[in-house]
């Protein structure tokens, strides 16, 4: 075949064809195969190819025709005499005539009498990303590696185009997961959820479904794995793993830095941590740092199993790391505020009930030993002193007022009967006390813990006080629901409503009492439609308030 | 009834105790036994066989319901002795499960104890038989507010009968209180009945709990 431009015509038409492709974006194997049937047609050959270079070689990413030797997918043929393996090697184009056996023929060049190849580098943004090459039962014109080049150019520009909405794909997906992780920090969403999200989020940016987080046991030689994707296989939350310095999660903690290892096969480490990445076939991890108000905390660690994670990996997990560090200090300061609080409100509990038997038990009985002295005294008035006789009656009965008077105050500070009786006897008596009408429904006879039974008593009254008082309510219904595993309070008026907890009402402490058991209080008074107040409380093992 | 009620006192405030005692010597009552707690006072009262216990509902050793265990003991062993539970405040549990023990019995505030005359005349009707329950917890169901109120039909003289009823009081009770005839208590008490739509108890036991019954659960 003769070369020259001759075929000008048809190669502009062609290349405009591709160009269209690269516009409209279609999915890059669909451009690969259009590239090289445009090549081959531009040649009259059917034996073109795109190929992709990495460090061990090239692979067909494109093919004007697949036959049965060779298809997508199929390795590259790099050898001495091929036209594809001067780019591979030298990064520019090549010829090679007499004998080429050149990718995609190999096996096949012999059966169909290659006799001359020609291969053009794809460069993208200045690196050899791989090469279009075609071959021909003839000899190819002249120059066809020019001609190849304005294809390998269109393809460069296509694939950098690519790459970037790649890369821009990957950074907006990175930065919907981490909006995701902070929304759940933000909202004071346990520490646990936020390391399950981590690790899945994780997982799927990074780790092939292989993600964890893990916190260093108090000795460091071991850590108990806290949050793990979906596909860990054979761990779960709690299990102990453990490491050293073999592995990342173990470099990390000798040097407080963020750790990678790439290895293609890990059952040569000793470790139990490393045995495990062995099995699940683990070639790459890099693991970061959890650091908690200045102390090694644990590790976020991505796992990858076909090929070794991104090298931006290390600098991508630390924004992870950073979130689950603000997740750990916000729950352990939650913590921390709820067992002060805990403390603060058993305390006054304490306290109050001191009060009221001190009253009971000791000023109220002296003023009744006191009444009964005064009537024995007044018993033995002689006759002629009446008026003696009636003023010490009338001191019995101040004392009587006075130890009467005593007896409400104490009721108040304290009620006794909730002890003894237990939370539906003290509503009932707090509805009967009440000047509004109460319904109250409670629906177990059963004790429940002590501090529920307080708390659940307290936010009532105070309810009942502010309906009476300030709701100008008609009725009030209390109700106390034992659920599974917790106890509803409600107490609903039909009163005006507008009632604001900021406003340092008796509902604040309410809420400080109610949270102080790791319950959830909420308040609903919108003006003219009445005020319900709801109070649950946890009945969970540990939701017990034992004072710290 | 011949000769002196006996009573047998228990309260772990002596100070209290005694004073109760000086005051029941000085009405007549002979005093068998004085208890500082309720194990004590059942071997006063198994030794004593007294007609009355006066117990404080709070004592040692945990300082709740002592007193009114003791009292459900010796209602078991001893039908026939008259309890007299004081409490330093009321609560309609408490009398309801006293009171509903039996008749012979009466739940009042500790206080009382200072209105010398109507405390003797109390445990003069407990030891008769009566029932008697604080006119403080009385009021209290009484006064409870209800949106649709069954009380709103009654006059102010049948919530003062129907109040008395609760307390225990017969219908000579009734009529001595509120200076009128028994015959008068009596047409008040079927109208409240009527009105009420309540059925008349067989004894003025019955009485008072089916009345505390019908206030709290109205």
């Amino acid at each position: 075949m003769t070369g020259g431009r001759g075929f000008i015509g048809d190669e502009l038409s062609a290349l405009r064809r591709v160009a269209t492709l690269v516009a409209q974006g279609v999915p890059a194997a669909d451009l690969f195969h259009a590239v090289s049937e445009e090549v081959g047609r531009v040649f009259g050959e059917d034996l073109a190819a795109v190929m992709k270079f990495d460090d061990d070689g090239a692979t067909i990413v494109g093919l004007a025709k697949d036959f049965d030797e060779v298809t997508v997918g199929t390795p590259g043929d790099l050898g001495d005499r091929t036209a594809t393996g001067a780019v591979y090697r030298t990064g520019r184009s090549a010829r090679v005539d007499r004998g080429a056996s050149d990718p995609p023929l190999g096996a096949l060049a012999g059966r169909v009498g290659v006799v001359s190849s020609v291969s053009s580098p794809i460069v993208v943004d200045g690196r050899l990303w791989g090469a279009v090459t075609v071959a021909g039962r003839d000899r190819l014109p002249r120059d066809a590696e020019e001609q190849l080049a304005d294809f390998t150019e269109l393809l460069a520009t296509a694939i950098a185009n690519a790459e970037s909405r790649d890369a821009l794909e990957r950074l907006a997906e990175e930065q919907a997961a981490l909006r995701r992780v902070a929304t759940l920090v933000a909202r004071g969403d346990p520490a646990e959820s936020v390391f399950m999200a981590v690790s899945e989020e994780v997982a799927e940016l990074f780790g092939e479904g292989l993600a964890a987080v893990c916190r260093f046991d108090a000795d460091r030689s071991a850590v108990t794995f806290v949050g793990i994707a979906n596909d860990l296989e054979g761990l779960e939350v709690g299990t102990h793993v453990e490491v050293t310095e073999e592995t990342p999660a173990g470099m990390v903690y000798v040097t407080g830095r963020p750790a990678r290892l790439d290895l293609a096969d890990w059952s040569t480490l000793s470790s139990a941590m490393g045995r495990i990445a062995s099995q699940l076939q683990v070639v790459s991890s890099v693991a970061s740092p959890i650091i908690v108000e200045g102390r090694l905390w644990g590790v976020v660690s991505a796992l990858g199993r076909t090929k070794p994670l991104p090298p931006d990996t290390p600098r991508r997990l630390e924004r992870f790391s950073e979130l689950i560090a603000m997740a750990i200090a916000n729950s352990e300061s939650k913590t921390a505020l709820a067992a002060s609080r805990r403390r603060i409100v058993t305390a006054s509990d304490d306290a109050r009930r001191r009060i009221e038997r001190n009253l009971h038990d000791g000023t109220q009985q002296r003023l009744v030993s006191l009444g009964l002295s005064i009537r024995a005294a007044e018993a033995d008035v002689p006759p002629e002193l009446g008026s003696l006789r009636s003023q010490l009656s009338k001191i019995a009965t101040g004392i009587a007022e006075a130890a009467a008077e005593l007896q409400e105050i104490s009721r108040g500070i304290h009620p006794a009967n909730l002890a003894q009786n237990g939370i539906g006897a003290a509503l009932r008596t707090l509805a009967r006390r009440s000047p509004i009408p109460v319904d109250v429904e409670v629906s177990t006879d059963t004790r429940l813990p002590e501090p529920v039974e307080v708390a659940a008593y307290y936010a009532a009254s105070e309810a009942l006080t502010n309906a009476a008082k300030h709701a100008r309510a008609t009725r009030v219904d209390v109700s106390l629901r034992w659920r599974d595993d917790d106890v509803l309070l409600s107490i609903n008026d039909d009163g005006i409503g507008g009632a604001d907890p900021a406003s340092g009402s008796g509902l604040v402490g309410l809420i400080d009492r109610v949270t102080a058991l790791g319950g959830a209080f909420d308040i609903q008074s919108v003006p003219g439609a009445g005020t319900r107040i709801t109070a649950e409380f946890p009945l969970t093992p540990g939701s017990d308030a034992q004072p710290d | 009834m011949s000769g002196s009620l006996r009573v047998a006192l228990a309260d772990d405030d002596v100070l209290l105790r005694e004073g109760i005692a000086s005051l029941l010597v000085r009405h007549g009552f002979a005093v068998v036994g004085q208890s500082g707690d309720a194990s004590d006072l059942l071997t006063v009262v198994r030794a004593e066989q007294p007609d009355l216990v006066i117990v404080d509902i709070r004592m040692p050793p945990t300082h709740t319901l002592e007193g009114l265990d003791a009292a459900r003991i010796i209602r078991s062993e001893s039908p026939s002795i008259g309890l007299v539970v004081l409490s330093a405040h009321v609560e309609l549990e408490q009398a309801t499960d006293l009171i509903g023990q039996g008749e012979r019995s009466a739940y009042l505030l500790k206080s009382r104890v200072n209105d010398v005359d109507d405390f003797v005349e109390t445990l003069y009707r407990v030891a008769n038989g009566g029932t008697f329950v604080d006119p403080a917890l009385v009021q209290e169901l009484v006064s409870a507010r209800r949106v649709h109120d069954p009380l709103d039909a009654l006059s102010p003289r049948e919530r003062e009968v129907l109040a008395l009823m609760a307390e225990g009081r017969s219908n000579a009770g009734i009529g001595h209180q509120l200076f009128v005839s028994e015959g008068t208590v009596e047409k008040h008490v079927r109208s409240i009945l009527m009105k009420l739509d309540v059925v008349e108890a067989r004894d003025d036991h019955r009485r008072v709990l089916a009345v505390l019954a019908y206030l709290e659960a109205r």
